[in-house]
């Protein structure tokens, strides 16, 4: 498997760490469901069987945090773009 | 091939010498190049703008944000990531560090890194089936040419490497502890097509 990082361009994906969903957001600490929220942020996930989009983090290349478009059944590539862009 | 290495100490660099078949015509040299200065210059926040002018006014260099090398002279950039490089230049470390703190301070973070990596140049005609074998990048011309540049890691090892020529000739800095495994690893899978070292010590 080849990932297409923005910077560095086609690179093995031995080149990347892996963390998981990108989707989660830090829940508001001082929110009054914050320990529910936290809960869900801490251990929810979903396992689509499809696209899915995920961080890596590009380790022993340009060292940036990537959320990479991936479709877990075929591991076919579709976007990738740069963690601090994608998720802002 | 492994066996060519088996008396000489693994902390030490491989000794010069030849190693393999034909060595009136290696198919590819590795030489350690001294007297080059190295700096990582890395842009501040939103000074992107900035340091390119900076680059550009001081050096007369147009400094490119992708992994290639933008250079004028002996002055090389070498792309490593989003605004940040690899600056090396011929001569003192401190000369380098002092000229770029001049003209880019106040635009980018500069860090000397001359004793923290060692420069292996790996040029020859041979030179490109061979670090097919090390180097986890497409180096075929139509993809890695004259002037690109890559972060990656070569046998687990971290290291920045660009091509100079299309001899073809490739500059590897290499984090200067690992050096002794990175030509270790180099020469195993190069001996096959003959292979000089140069500028280590003897054996
Ligand atoms: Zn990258």
């Amino acid at each position: 498997m080849r990932i297409p990082c923005p910077y560095c361009g086609l690179r093995d994906a031995h080149e990347f760490s892996y963390l998981g969903d990108a989707a989660p957001q830090r829940p508001d600490p001082a929110a009054p469901d914050a320990a529910d929220a936290f809960h869900d942020y801490v251990y929810l996930r979903d396992n689509p069987a499809g696209p899915m989009r995920e961080l890596w983090y590009h380790g022993a290349g340009c060292r940036r945090w990537l959320v990479v478009d991936r479709d877990t059944r075929t591991h076919a590539i579709l976007g990738t773009a740069f963690a601090t862009e994608a998720r802002s | 091939m492994s066996d060519l290495l088996s008396h000489h100490p693994v902390t030490d660099l491989v000794p010069e010498g030849h190693y393999g078949p034909d060595a009136a015509q290696p198919g590819l040299t590795a030489q350690v190049v001294d007297g080059l200065a190295l700096a990582t210059v890395a842009a501040r926040k939103g000074a992107s703008g900035a340091l390119a002018q900076a680059v550009l006014d001081a050096f007369g260099i147009a400094l490119v944000d992708a992994p290639k090398v933008s250079f004028l002279g002996d002055l090389s950039f070498i792309g490593t990531a989003p605004g940040r490089w690899l600056a090396t230049a011929g001569g003192a470390p401190a000369a380098h560090v002092a000229r770029l703190q001049g003209a880019l301070a106040d635009a980018a973070a500069l860090t000397d890194q001359s004793d923290g990596s060692l420069i292996i140049d790996v040029y020859g005609p041979k030179a490109r089936m061979a670090l097919a074998k090390l180097v986890p990048l497409d180096l075929h011309p139509a993809v890695f040419a004259p002037g690109d540049a890559a972060a990656t890691a070569a046998a687990l090892i971290p290291l920045v490497v660009w091509q100079l020529n299309d001899m073809p000739a490739y500059r590897f800095a290499v984090p200067r502890s690992f050096a002794p495994a990175f030509l270790r690893a180099l020469v195993s899978g190069a001996a096959e097509f003959g292979v000089t070292v140069s500028g280590t010590a003897r054996g």
